[in-house]
């Protein structure tokens, strides 16, 4: 069990604007289960995330629930959420701060077995009558020989932007130079097929030397064009790691990175 | 719930600038795959490596003598982002520790304006855990004291300044003590930000 007590003050011109937040959380966790949760209070606005997790043999199955007041604005808070970054103006300043949790209430439940993931979310906020959701799939199984295929979809039904995704492909364990391949789908809800979010991969990457490593990723979206991404990693010996990469697709971009350990 | 948490430190390291939108896209890409943990975020590149100081550092006086005497330990580097090679930012970094005492320090060129990052002194001795400067929180699930201490989110963006004490960034700024007891964990915060227009 365990308390914690904050005090926020923000001062802006001549507006000052003091907050406490208080809250207590709760954790009991067996070898058979896991309940946490964390209740807090902010400016008479209450914010509550409860977290139960079973585990039978190898597979876990959980459950997450959250409810924020529409009011509960937290200079600092990192609540659990559907993160849409909102935000609040204290006294209705133009200096506004994240508020992603404030009027949310959500439920998420989630299967894992191995390496098969399944969850369901909901969330919804009082201005709006409509209940959120989205669910999350996700497999990854030995294939043939040395490949592994993997399966992932996504999708989330929304009033404004829902989409369904789904990214299929194989993955190639031993010494090749090829290490992934695939293609994904991308459907928005307004526009269909959405071709600058679908595309063909492919990953290579070699080991130039035991601590030289070079990549190269290839994606060819179905609008006709084509992201080139590619680098190296240097890790030597003598303490000096390189690192660049360099993305052509909507102009270059080249990342470097260059440290020496002391 | 989908490792909502992971999001949001990913829109924290992106709003920090320590990935670029290409890494941004590619990190929420795995985040919706629900398979991304916090600390794959350190694990899945190079560039987006956190050095800030956690609650795992452990030490004790001996081992500060002997890295006092054999210190090996910290990095020296350069970060550099370019977009169509006229528009790169410079980050330069230095991590150095002699336990129990540790030092990091971050600045910006960004087209020579230069600006103070994160930067931190911690020190770790059994039972105390003290950080100066930059430090992260993390209060159960942070609906109370969450990990970030959010810059404003509209009204200034572009006209801002940041110098020594002040940075621009969403870490906590001030001290950060760390207490362990018998059957007792304890933690103070003090933390101050500025936000200077230019």
């Amino acid at each position: 069990m365990g308390i914690a007590a904050g005090h926020n003050k923000f001062i802006n011109e001549s507006v000052c604007d003091n907050r406490l937040a208080v809250g207590i959380n709760l954790n009991i966790k067996t070898s058979d289960f896991n309940l946490s949760s964390e209740y807090a209070n902010i400016e008479k606005s209450n914010g509550l995330f409860l977290n139960g997790e079973r585990y039978i043999n190898d597979m876990t199955l959980r459950t997450e629930f959250w409810r924020y007041g529409k009011n509960f604005n937290n200079y600092n808070c990192s609540g659990p959420s559907y993160s849409d970054y909102n935000s609040f103006y204290p006294e209705e300043q133009q200096l506004g701060f994240r508020s992603a949790q404030a009027d949310e209430t959500g439920l998420a439940v989630k299967y894992i077995k191995n390496d098969l993931s399944f969850g369901l979310m909901f969330w919804s906020h009082s201005h709006d009558e409509k209940i959120n959701s989205s669910y999350n799939f996700r497999l990854l199984k030995p294939a043939f020989g040395r490949f592994d295929l993997f399966f992932l979809s996504s999708a989330k039904s929304r009033q404004e932007d829902g989409y369904f995704w789904s990214k299929t492909g194989l993955m190639i364990k031993d010494d090749s130079l090829l290490k992934r391949a695939g293609l994904k789908f991308y459907l928005e809800d307004r526009s269909g097929l959405t071709n600058n979010k679908s595309y063909i991969f492919l990953s290579f990457s070699h080991n130039l030397k035991e601590n030289l490593t070079v990549f190269l990723k290839i994606r060819s979206y179905f609008n006709g064009r084509v992201r080139w991404y590619f680098g190296e990693e240097l890790i030597s010996d003598s303490g000096i790691n390189i690192i660049a990469e360099t993305t052509y697709y909507d102009g270059v971009r080249i990342n470097l990175k260059i440290e020496k350990l002391l | 719930m989908f490792d909502t948490e992971c999001l949001d430190d990913i829109y924290q390291a992106y709003c920090e600038g320590e990935i670029d939108d290409e890494v941004f896209s590619a990190l929420t890409g795995s985040y919706n795959t629900g398979g991304l943990a916090l600390n794959d975020l350190e694990a899945i590149g190079a560039f987006e490596r956190d050095d800030l100081p956690t609650d795992s550092v452990k030490t004790n006086i001996n081992q500060f003598w002997l890295n006092f005497v054999s210190p090996q330990k910290g990095k020296l580097g350069l970060r550099r982002y370019s977009k169509n090679l006229d528009n790169a930012v410079n980050y330069y970094y230095l991590n150095w520790q002699i336990q129990p005492v540790r030092l990091a320090i971050e600045a910006e060129d960004n087209n020579s304006d230069y600006y103070s990052r994160r930067r931190w002194l911690s020190m770790s001795s059994e039972p105390l855990d003290i950080v100066l400067g930059n430090f992260r929180a993390a209060e159960s699930y942070g609906l109370t004291i969450g990990r970030f201490d959010y810059r404003p989110s509209a009204g200034i963006t572009d006209n801002i300044e940041s110098d020594f004490l002040y940075p621009y960034n969403n870490y906590y700024n001030g001290i950060k003590i760390s207490a362990r007891g018998r059957g007792f964990k304890g933690r103070f915060y003090y933390s101050k930000k500025k936000y200077i227009s230019a």
